[in-house]
């Protein structure tokens, strides 16, 4: 009986002993997160690197691994913003006999180079070439489906994807000028977009392309055309940098590198002119048309700009 | 007759209750709170007119994890009872191994399903507060979600009686999670392939459990209108065909299994 009495007591004794260790847990968690919340930003240390360190780094194993899995999870992303852009159908490349029967894709570059893709059928196959019967049928009930060519939706709904999109990978330069191009002319965001850009800008600062488009935004917002020629002309440097790395490499700039290289030369001689500056936006503009011989926008201002100093404008 | 379908719901009952004390509804809270998180990441953003990804982030959230409960709690069911030792002394009594079967099957049936309603509500909570208007698709997903349910429990009751308990688990999960890339590749595959290899595809794509078919996530989130009834109706009666055939196998297995 005084076994049983003991063995109650130890229970009793064990069972407020876990109770106790259980809410002393709570105060040393809240430490703990107290802690973490102080010394973060005295122990974080941001990773900068120059085009060359970036490009050595790719080369390593164990960055090449981790790397792979943020490219993965940023190129999942960037998927998903082109489910958005197709209210959720899923279109593909044209096979091969497709092609030979006149099926292609088509080109859609109605929002910027920077979402500029090609869309093909509906991977959902139309009635008259299902083989699936009324399984088909349901499919094409059950998925997003319609038929013929894509439809494109607004493109705002887009802008979380971006978020998250640089959260995952900091480095997908295209994210953050995608993602600020909405921000600004589709949602009427245009200082949640400056923010964006400038974060990303913090985060790659070899990127000329986001300082072209931080410089395109500072230029057609905010009129704030003497920050617009900081960035542009930073932009240019950069872009002329990048550009010569790439020829060493017998690589050149895709689309979408173009064009933001040539809105940077002509954003920065309209801020030029805007701050009657003419003599360096001539200069820009002779430069940017041997830079990009094939932006005819350079060549029309470079008239304006002329007019300026003839004091015809 | 009436004894045995009381005794098989008391195995569903007890099924249900274990569940409940195994904690398996408060993993619903907490994913309850990871998707108003979401929502919270979506209020950040601040920008008028982003339903969709509210509602992308919700249902992504539900559907994953309603799956991952439902398999794992249907895969632990009868491997348990037999490393614990209590289905000899409930075998021990008048109840039929079919019974015991069903009792597991039904109790897992009910819990998955409380589990994914309890996840819309929550949904359609958040998407109230937003307001985020949600039309006749949302409940018909919902549905579809349930059936499922359904659906995964007796796949994954039955695949218990043939694989071992990790297998069953890793095998079911990425059947159910998966299902919807393998479509797919078949589908993209299926123009470039010709003879044996065509056939085989085909086969292999009319014959496999799509429950792919059974998301309807996709049109809730793009803002699509309900669907026709009669592809409801289909799904039901597709779900119930392979759920009855995937019953049946496992209703045939365990009576001859050996314990």
């Amino acid at each position: 009986m005084r076994t049983l009495s003991a063995n109650a007591t130890i229970a009793v004794a064990d069972r407020t002993m876990h109770k106790k260790t259980n809410l002393m847990c709570i105060p040393g968690l809240l430490i703990a997160a107290l802690l973490v919340h102080l010394l973060t930003p005295h122990l974080q240390v941001e990773a900068r690197y120059k085009p060359s360190e970036y490009e050595a780094a790719k080369e390593t194993i164990a960055v090449s691994l981790m790397g792979q899995l943020r490219m993965s999870v940023g190129d999942l992303m960037w998927f998903k913003t082109l489910e958005y852009l197709h209210n959720g159908i899923i279109y593909r490349m044209p096979t091969k006999r497709e092609e030979s029967t006149g099926v292609h894709a088509v080109e859609f570059t109605g929002m910027g180079a920077g979402v500029a893709h090609k869309d093909g059928p509906a991977l959902v196959p139309d009635q008259e070439t299902d083989w699936r019967g009324v399984l088909g049928e349901m499919n094409r009930n059950i998925e997003p489906w319609r038929p013929g060519h894509a439809q494109h939706s607004a493109p705002q709904e887009l802008i979380p994807w971006y978020q998250l999109l640089v959260r995952f990978n900091p480095h997908y330069i295209q994210a953050y000028t995608n993602g600020a191009f909405f921000m600004s002319d589709f949602a009427g965001e245009p200082e949640m977009g400056r923010e964006f850009l400038a974060a990303g800008a913090e985060k790659n600062p070899w990127s000329f392309e986001i300082r072209s488009a931080l410089g395109r935004l500072c230029f057609d917002y905010f009129k704030d055309y003497e920050n617009a020629v900081e960035v542009l002309v930073k932009a240019v440097e950069l872009g002329k940098e990048e550009k010569r790395y790439l020829a060493k490499r017998d690589d050149e700039f895709d689309n979408v590198q173009e064009q933001l290289l040539s809105e940077a030369y002509l954003f920065l001689a309209r801020s030029y002119v805007e701050l009657e500056q003419y003599d360096e936006a001539l200069a820009v503009c002779d430069a940017g048309m041997k830079e990009v011989p094939g932006y005819n926008l350079l060549r029309v201002e470079r008239r304006i700009v002329k007019k300026h100093m003839a004091g015809e404008l | 007759m009436g004894t045995a379908v009381k005794k098989t719901m008391s195995v569903a009952y007890v099924t249900v209750l274990e569940s409940v004390r195994r904690k398996d509804p408060y993993v619903v809270l907490i994913l309850g709170a990871a998707m108003v998180l979401g929502a919270g990441v979506f209020s950040r953003f601040g920008v008028e007119g982003l339903e969709k990804f509210v509602k992308d982030v919700g249902l992504t959230v539900t559907t994953v994890f309603s799956i991952v409960i439902c398999v794992v709690a249907a895969a632990r069911q009868l491997p348990t009872e037999i490393q614990n030792r209590t289905l000899y002394p409930a075998l021990g009594k008048p109840i039929s191994r079919t019974g015991f079967f069903l009792g597991k099957y039904i109790g897992v049936g009910i819990m998955s399903s409380a589990v994914v309603v309890a996840f819309y509500v929550l949904l359609g909570i958040i998407l109230l507060v937003f307001r985020i208007p949600v039309g006749g698709v949302f409940y018909q997903a919902l549905y579809l979600r349930v059936l499922s349910m359904w659906f995964i429990a007796a796949g994954v009751l039955c695949l218990s009686l043939f694989l071992t308990h990790g297998a069953n688990v890793t095998v079911s999960l990425l059947a159910c999670l998966c299902m919807q890339i393998f479509a797919h590749s078949i589908l993209y595959m299926h123009d470039e392939l010709t003879g044996i290899s065509l056939r085989l595809a085909e086969g292999l794509y009319l014959v496999a459990p799509h429950l792919e078919l059974f998301d309807l996530s996709k049109k809730v989130i793009h803002g699509w209108p309900a669907i026709p009834l009669w592809v409801v109706g289909g799904m039901t009666l597709y779900g119930l065909v392979y759920t009855g055939i995937l019953l049946t196998i496992g209703c045939a297995r365990f009576r001859r299994m050996p314990l």
